[in-house]
């Protein structure tokens, strides 16, 4: 799973959010590191909807533009978490080894 | 806010997004523009049309890619796009393969001339520089570049996509170099050498186009990615006969300006897409329509366009001796037959394509209300 496809997953845990909504909920996930562009996040949510990992929750009309809320499905839940759990363990592999090598006095 | 101008009440932002968004097929901007533009917008808040308010160029990179992506598609893309994404990506495998038997059958050449097989050629020794010099460093390194184009393709065939894409830039990279400091006026080298460039540029840029992150990567197996590498070797083995014999005391000139024009990398790519043209025939008719795909008649096709292009610029129609004029008509034949075969590819690939309204396998769609 690529970081944008992480990254957009985890923004929408919580609720379905639209276009704009995740772009900036992504920024704000990665401390404002990951900054997607409009062409790039509808490349992700496109391999996200054909994987069906994300899927259309609903349409809104706010100042006569139209926004297209995006939901989590079920299985992109699994994926994530799926994604986490890896993640999570390459970061306590890489922790240990370094607080054995700072044990060891080579730092 | 962002400002409105003009007739169409649409701010002077929202109108260059727009134009921008034109990138995208016109399917696919009816299903997204409006969503796009909004995300867009609600991003660029305060904006006002006295900026001259531009899309960034990253926002516009981003949407070109989007375009290839969606033009090429991958997994989950509609079946027209998925049909065209197949078809670029065998411009790459096929071509890639080409120039792999190409590399290796050169490879063989220099070695030969090096003496690393079998005595060394005395116009090698002359330039090839001490051992340990500089200069000899420079020939050992550009016998590498050679292996480039092997390497691209067996990282391809192996489903090693990053690494086909570097040695095949540094492959182009390489033949760019050789064609740039080619000591001959610029129109001579453009007729000359330039064309064969594109038979080597249309498969790079297919790979690195068609072979994007939402692409099916297929991994063949290892007796498939070495095909063109044993290929190479018996094209090699048959080029040095050809050549030891063309260069003879006596040769029959009724014969060798008829065999000559094959022995070009142009000859050969022009050889190899005839017999493949053929081979697509014969399994086509057994095929029958509905087996048909698309990707290969329309692959060939447009890996023709180049091998044509290099071709005619080899053409020497102003030729008055006997054996210079017989080699201008069996190019002018090769011509013909490529383009009776690029027609013939290209009525058959897109008679075979799915109808452009076919929905994808994995597209937006927006769930009924009523469930």
């Amino acid at each position: 799973m690529t970081e944008p496809a992480f990254f957009v997953l985890t923004a929408l845990v919580d609720e379905p959010r639209h276009g704009y909504g995740i772009a900036r909920e992504v920024e704000k996930l990665s401390d404002g590191r990951v900054q997607l562009k409009i062409g790039t996040l509808y490349g992700v949510l496109d391999r996200l909807a054909a994987d069906e990992l994300v899927a259309p929750d609903r349409e809104e009309v706010q100042q006569g533009r139209l926004r297209r809320y995006y939901r989590l499905t079920d299985s992109g839940a699994r994926a994530l978490e799926a994604e986490a759990v890896r993640l999570a363990a390459n970061a306590r592999s890489a922790s240990e080894r370094l607080r054995a090598r700072h044990a060891g006095g080579m730092a | 806010m962002t400002g409105m101008t003009g007739m169409t009440g649409m701010s002077l932002l929202e109108e260059r997004y727009r134009r921008v968004l034109r990138l995208l097929p016109a399917s696919y901007r009816t299903a997204r523009e409006d969503e796009m533009v909004s995300a867009f917008l609600e991003g660029s808040e305060g904006v006002m049309d006295d900026d001259n308010p531009r899309p960034r160029w990253s926002e516009i990179a981003s949407v070109a890619a989007l375009s290839v992506r969606v033009r090429l598609g991958g997994i989950g893309a509609a079946p027209r796009f998925y049909a065209w994404g197949e078809t670029v990506r065998l411009v790459a495998l096929l071509g890639l393969a080409f120039q792999a038997a190409l590399g290796c059958a050169t490879l063989g050449s220099e070695l030969q001339g090096y003496g690393l097989l079998g005595p060394a050629h005395p116009d090698y020794s002359a330039f090839l520089g001490d051992p340990g010099s500089g200069e000899r460093l420079w020939h050992v390194m550009r016998l590498a570049s050679d292996l480039l184009g092997p390497a691209a393709f067996v990282a391809l065939a192996l489903g090693r996509v990053r690494i086909a894409k570097a040695a095949a830039l540094l492959g182009l990279a390489s033949a760019v170099y050789d064609v740039a400091s080619a000591l001959a006026p610029l129109d001579v080298m453009l007729r000359s050498m330039a064309p064969s460039l594109l038979m080597l540029l249309v498969p790079v840029l297919a790979l690195l186009a068609g072979f994007h992150r939402d692409a099916p990567v297929a991994r063949h197996p290892l007796w498939a990615a070495a095909v063109p590498l044993v290929a190479g070797c018996l094209l090699y083995g048959m080029l040095t006969v050809l050549a030891s014999m063309s260069l003879a005391p006596l040769i029959d000139v009724r014969v060798w300006p008829w065999i000559w024009p094959w022995m070009a990398p142009a000859g050969l790519a022009c050889l190899a897409l005839l017999l493949a043209s053929v081979a697509w025939a014969g399994r086509a008719r057994r095929a029958g329509r509905a087996g048909r795909r698309p990707s290969v008649p329309l692959a060939l096709a447009i890996l023709i366009v180049p091998v044509l292009l290099a071709m005619a610029a080899s053409l020497n129609l102003g030729a008055v001796d006997p054996f210079s004029r017989t080699m201008t008509v069996v190019i002018i034949a090769q011509l013909a037959a490529l383009v009776v075969c690029g027609i013939a590819l290209i009525v058959a690939g897109v008679r075979a394509l799915p109808p452009a309204d076919a929905p994808a396998a994995g597209g937006i769609a927006m769930p009924d209300p009523a469930t």
